[in-house]
């Protein structure tokens, strides 16, 4: 029998795990305080918020489904341009014989479908703990934000395989933005203020009058640069505010006693 | 803080659940490694197994091959290469091959000396240049490279005068392989056949597996007009699909491109593609994907498509799986009207140019096309308003082959329309001319035989109409019931000039004489329909009120879109445009209730059997909210199934026009043609090329009397003798009782048919022949004496003079028209070899051609010195003389 | 916590972690797995490049003793049929890459740019040219024709001119 104890006696073994694993209070703490990845999450987190039922994991989940959903969207970026010429060959080639191809296009767009439901199962177990109220309003604040963020790149990601089903349900979706009040040329007060087709806020999101090549680009950039940068920022700070107003919410104190 | 008490840290395990999580996720993982390397790569056994069935294939050649090949003259090679190979085993061989290794070693020190002065030599004046250009002294670059160049120089003589040494020294041996050599080519040239195979063996072997693809890059045009490339990589499963060694493989799908009308010849794969024709997912690589995809892919592959038809037909004939893909031949051909391989599709071209589809529907046809049926302005003068009612009511209880659809009218409806037909005759100036008494009927009979009605029309019982396409005896309208329904000073009238009645009417005059006319008109009125009895009670028909229903519902049902009516000539198409019916989903459909599962008419759900069902009975998805006016055609199965797959080609593509097929002007006017030569029923009595047509033959025991086949007639006759023929008639085979009748062309008419025979032929119109005609004399003096010696006079009429011909009917065509008829060349041509151009004609040939000496054998010894090609000019120009 | 009876430390699994381990070798082979499968996925299995092979027609298109300039436009290439076969040779100058001219009359190369001269079996002779002109892999299709594959070449220099390939025998 191979003696592992060899490998973990090394130097190399140790100056990667400092630590023993032995389980002690002060060693739990210094694992997540000594982790890189785990730093975000505080040292000490109360009973309740390992209780699965009370917290679902959703927003720990969530994150999770990020994480994948970066890791196979760049995969994807390697084989995927976003022009009307190639963009849904290129899918085609993914789907047909890129070497896993079709599970890292799959997997991506499940993931995508799950985070938006991760997320909406977060926000009601938020609203059902009472865990919007003070001193955790902004962090409500922020989470809308983040939801917003995540249909958006939701939204975006459709267009992207340029078939006629990302064609149609994007033209769908973005004629809804003729209507936007004042800045849409179908909107309340938008035709007063001068609004037409072809300057209103949805020709700034299509680069356009009608989903064409450069609607594509836009989405494009706004799917893999401009949102995911700004959910980036927006989960950290969401992290870091859980932290600070206190750890995840726990129930009344007075529930606590019993 | 303080108050909450201390809390134990929380112990409960989660192991369960991690092992359960973890365990689901591994075998995803092993899920999805085997779904990307087995499931989803099946291309990559089958190309293993096709390189096993293309050796065995290989193998099984290269057996006959050897058992073809001449094996004792192999043998004896063979022995021969082996006794001169064993010469230069001898020990004097022997001692001259170490002399010549150790030579060969000298010279490959002298050379490898010299490559490093070379290179030490280029190294210096890198070095000497470089010096020049810094300004730095590069004195002693140039003494050392002057030092190597003088090295080299010296040593090239060396290496000179050691090749010539070895080359000497060869001598000998070479000789002895110069032998070996021509004996090895003369083996290679038996054995051609064997090395051709070894080396396919050789390449096949080697084969790997790996997606085939080709990409036609400028395939088809996106939205934006941008090219789209398109990949096809259908080949990585039918590795055999172009590859000739597979010809007699039948396991799919390693077997060869099924060919039997040369089609992969005129379709270059590498060019096209396979989806260009057969569609489905070119760039897909599982079978499924690439066939079928799911159910709300516009483009399957057109092999799996079924209708009720091909479901109902699969075990009888293989043949119905392929029809759909016809539907493609119909994106590049679409003028074509006869294409070898795509005649289901061509039927269905047929039947909607004869239905009149156009009456209703814009169509993607490019033919221009007429309205269908006859004018009604004036119909109260050819018949009655008993009979308009009755055939209004249902057209098919009448003439069960009519054309003329059933619009499912109430007894209200048709009497309004025949109130409203009875009072249109005000708005006509049609006057029939008068003159018609009864004449004999049995001569009429007689006439009607043999003049030719029965090319266009059913008469009588013998040859009964055989389809619902304007073709042969059903172009023109059943007259066995004729008496019932025409009046006799209509029907002589229209006998005498059917242009009286109907400007743009088809039927021709026969240049019958006023009492055949009245004879034929007596007997065509005794033809009644003993069974016909009115089944609309008629009243008070000059109801103003009633005409005006009338005039709505001829609007409503869009008569007007096949009938010439006044008053409705600003009127347009009356139903939906069917140029891209091919890209409606069924979402589009409206399949009324015929989907519902109780209904006991219940039909699947896909676009081929809508359309399928819509053709066959149109008012049939009608429902309490939706109605349809479509009238039916009363088609059977398989015209439906035509129908259906002709329209599956129907669709607006963004294709590169480039992959069309490319229209000469000639071939442009051949289709032209050939649209003509069916649209005026020629077909009906000559026989054309592609073996079109000659539908009277069959009437006729002797084939001399039927009318003449018109194959290659462009090569044969002159367009300006053809033009005057057309415009006015003689009969050119005298012993003919069938007429060739009087058609009428407009100049742009005779132009289509000049077209016709020049495209066939590929020339071009517009060419004049024998104009400056000036034979020597001695050319006509030997061509004269071989004339008589031919006996030409025998059979053939001069200038309207029979010679010493015994039999009417073995006369032949009078040689004095040859100045005007035909071209010069097929006048060679035909006394070269006239069973080649007239397979059974009576014409003997006179020049005997003998194919194992490439000779042709001379009428005379006498003239020409025995040129048989001189000979034949000399005739040809001898008839040509003749002409007055 | 109980200290382990014997050295269970030294033993890779025993029976009380032995479903900890299946889990965490399960996590870690999804792990691994993922990891070969993204690296694999950088290596697609078609390009769409253009084709470095083509077909140069039928064997008998070419008479014995000539140099064919046919392809010299499209494909930089030559096709020179002696008495035994052909070979191909590449129509790029071994010294700075122009491409040579065919002199038919001096039966050799030269190029334009320097003057590198070269002979009809492709080896330099004067000039700068520091080596002969490549040759490409000539062989035969399946369908008769002669198939050229440029990505492959044979150098002189390196004695490869005598491989299979470098030649086809008529």
């Amino acid at each position: 029998m191979f003696n592992f104890s060899k490998v973990t006696k090394s130097q190399v073994w140790e100056s990667v795990f400092r630590h023993p694993y032995e389980d002690t209070n002060r060693n739990r703490m210094l694992q997540i305080l000594d982790n890189v990845f785990l730093h975000l999450h505080p040292t000490k987190i109360p009973r309740y918020a390992t209780d699965v039922g009370f917290t679902w994991g959703m927003g720990g989940i969530t994150f999770l489904l990020f994480l994948v959903l970066t890791v196979t969207g760049v995969l994807l970026m390697f084989y995927y341009r976003p022009t009307a010429e190639f963009a849904y060959d290129d899918m085609n080639y993914l789907q047909h014989d890129v070497p896993f191809g079709l599970f890292m296009r799959n997997m991506h767009r499940w993931a995508a479908h799950l985070m938006v439901i991760t997320v909406w199962l977060h926000m009601f177990r938020v609203f059902m703990t009472g865990s919007y109220k003070p001193p955790r309003e902004f962090n409500w604040g922020i989470g809308v934000i983040l939801l917003t963020l995540t249909l958006l790149l939701s939204f975006t990601g459709y267009l992207l395989p340029w078939d006629q089903l990302a064609i149609w349900a994007v033209t769908v979706g973005t004629n809804m933005a003729r209507a936007t009040p004042i800045l849409g040329h179908e909107g309340p007060l938008g035709p007063e203020l001068g609004m037409r087709a072809d300057n209103d806020v949805r020709f700034a999101l299509l680069g356009g009058t009608v989903v064409g090549p450069a609607a594509l680009m836009r989405f494009y950039v706004l799917h893999v640069i401009f949102l995911p940068i700004a959910i980036s920022v927006f989960i950290a700070v969401h992290f870091w505010r859980v932290r600070k107003d206190g750890g995840i919410s726990g129930p009344r104190p007075s529930d606590k006693k019993k | 803080m303080s108050e909450i008490p201390e809390q134990k840290s929380n112990e409960k395990s989660v192991g369960t659940w991690f092992l359960i999580f973890s365990g689901l996720l591994g075998l995803f993982t092993a899920g999805a490694v085997y779904d990307e390397t087995f499931t989803r790569r099946p291309w990559k056994h089958y190309q293993e197994e096709f390189k096993t069935v293309k050796l065995q294939e290989l193998d099984k050649q290269l057996q006959a091959a050897k058992s073809e090949a001449d094996s004792t003259q192999i043998a004896e090679l063979d022995k021969k290469i082996q006794e001169e190979s064993k010469k230069l085993d001898a020990p004097e061989f022997k001692t001259l091959g170490e002399k010549i290794k150790n030579l060969n070693y000298e010279l490959a020190d002298l050379e490898t000396k010299s490559k490093f002065e070379k290179a030490n030599s280029d190294e210096y004046y890198y070095f000497f240049k470089h010096a020049l250009q810094e300004g730095h002294d590069g004195s002693a670059y140039e003494q050392k490279l002057r030092e190597t160049e003088k090295i080299i120089e010296e040593l090239n003589p060396q290496i000179q005068a050691k090749k010539d040494e070895i080359a000497q020294a060869m001598l000998p041996i070479d000789e002895i392989n110069k032998n070996i050599k021509a004996l090895q080519n003369e083996k290679n040239v038996l054995e051609e056949k064997i090395i051709a195979i070894q080396e396919k063996i050789e390449a096949a072997s080697h084969l790997g597996v790996e997606i085939k693809q080709f990409v036609l890059a400028d395939y088809t045009k996106g939205n934006f007009s941008d090219y789209l490339p398109k990949v096809e990589r259908c080949q990585t499963c039918h590795a055999g699909i172009n590859d000739p060694v597979m010809a007699e493989v039948t396991q799919q799908p390693f077997g060869f491109h099924k060919d039997q009308h040369e089609l992969l010849k005129k379709h270059n794969i590498e060019k096209l593609g396979c989806t260009t024709c057969h569609a489905g997912q070119g760039i897909a690589l599982t079978e499924h994907d690439a066939h079928e995809g799911d159910h709300h892919w516009l483009f399957p592959m057109l092999e799996t498509i079924q209708d009720p038809y091909t479901r109902a037909n699969t075990d009888s004939t293989k043949i119905t799986k392929h029809d759909y893909t016809q539907s493609s031949c119909f994106k590049c051909h679409k003028t074509a009207n006869y294409l070898p391989g795509a005649e289901v599709m061509l039927t269905g071209k047929k039947l909607v140019m004869d239905l009149g589809c156009n009456g209703c529907h814009a169509l993607p046809l490019e033919e221009k096309l007429v309205k269908n049926g006859p004018p009604l302005n004036a119909i109260a003068k050819k018949t009655n308003p008993e009979w308009i009612a009755t055939w209004l009511k249902n057209p098919r209880d009448f003439y069960p082959n009519t054309r003329m659809p059933d619009f499912h009218l109430t007894d209200e409806e048709t009497e309004s329309i025949t109130a409203f037909l009875m009072d249109l005759d005000k708005t006509s100036d049609y006057k029939p001319v008068t003159g018609f008494v009864s004449g004999s009927a049995s001569n009429g009979k007689k006439l009607v035989e043999e003049i030719g009605c029965q090319a266009c029309h059913t008469v009588g019982d013998k040859f009964p109409v055989s389809n619902r396409l304007k073709e042969g005896n059903g172009f023109g309208p059943d007259l066995n019931k004729v008496g019932t329904k025409v009046n006799a000073t209509w029907l002589y009238d229209w006998l005498k000039n059917p242009k009286n009645y109907h400007v743009e009417s088809r039927m021709p005059s026969l240049r019958l004489s006023d009492s055949e006319l009245q004879d034929v008109t007596t007997y065509l009125l005794t033809l009644k329909d003993t069974n016909y009895k009115p089944t609309v009670t008629l009243s008070s028909l000059e109801d103003a009120a009633k005409i005006e229903a009338g005039r709505k519902n001829i609007l409503k049902y869009g008569c007007y879109g096949c009938h010439n009516i006044n008053g409705t000539e600003n009127e347009g198409n009356i139903s939906v445009s069917l140029a891209d019916i091919a890209r409606k989903t069924t979402e589009e459909l409206d399949f009324g209730d015929r989907l519902q599962v109780e209904n006991p008419n219940k039909i699947e759900k896909t676009w081929q059997d809508w359309i399928f069902h819509k053709i066959k009975e149109p008012r049939d998805y009608t429902t309490e909210r939706i109605k349809s006016v479509m009238p039916s055609f009363g088609l059977s199965d398989e015209e439906a199934h035509a129908l259906t797959v002709l329209m599956k080609g129907w669709i607006l593509d963004f294709q590169n026009q480039e992959y069309a097929e490319h229209l000469t002007p000639e071939k442009k006017g051949f289709y032209e043609g050939q649209n003509f030569i069916r649209q005026r029923n020629c077909v009906g009595c000559h026989l054309f090329e592609g073996e079109v047509g000659g539908l009277i033959y069959s009437h006729y025991e002797n084939p001399d009397e039927a009318p003449p086949k018109l194959m290659g007639q462009g090569d044969k006759t002159q367009e300006d003798w053809l033009t005057n023929l057309l415009n006015n008639v003689s009969p050119i085979r005298p012993w003919l009782k069938i007429r060739m009748p009087s058609f009428g062309f407009n100049n742009e008419q005779v132009t289509t048919v000049h077209k016709y025979f020049q495209g066939a032929v590929g020339k071009e119109v517009g060419q004049t022949y024998f104009a400056d005609f000036k034979p020597n004399p001695e050319n006509l003096k030997a061509g004269e004496e071989l004339f008589n010696i031919a006996q030409c006079t025998k059979c053939h009429l001069v200038n309207g003079v029979a010679g010493k011909s015994l039999d009417p009917s073995s006369l032949a065509p009078d040689l004095g028209k040859a100045k005007t008829r035909l071209k010069p060349d097929w006048i060679v041509d035909w006394l070269k070899d006239p069973q080649a151009i007239t397979p059974g004609t009576k014409m003997p040939g006179f020049f005997y051609y003998d194919e194992s000496t490439g000779e042709r054998y001379p009428l005379t010894q006498e003239h020409f010195e025995g040129n048989a090609d001189k000979q034949i000019i000399a005739i040809r120009d001898y008839v040509v003389s003749l002409s007055k | 916590m109980a200290k382990p009876q014997k050295d269970e430390a030294h033993i890779w699994f025993g029976r009380r972690d032995i479903f900890s381990k299946i889990g965490w070798g399960s996590f870690f082979a999804f792990f691994g797995i993922m990891l070969g499968g993204s690296l694999r996925f950088m290596f697609p299995r078609v390009l769409f490049e253009p084709s470095t092979t083509f077909k140069a027609g039928l064997p008998n298109d070419y008479t014995i003793g000539t140099v064919s300039e046919k392809f010299q436009k499209e494909q930089r290439v030559w096709i020179i049929r002696n008495e035994d076969g052909f070979y191909a040779l590449s129509a790029i100058c071994t010294h700075l890459g122009c491409t040579p001219r065919w002199l038919q009359v001096e039966d050799k190369f030269k190029c334009p740019c320097h003057g590198s001269g070269f002979y009809r079996s492709g080896v330099n002779f004067e000039g700068p040219a520091p080596r002969p002109l490549e040759r490409l892999k000539i062989t035969k299709a399946d369908d008769g024709q002669i198939l050229i594959d440029k990505s492959i070449k044979f150098l002189w220099e390196k004695e490869q001119w005598d491989k299979p390939g470098a030649f086809l025998k008529a």
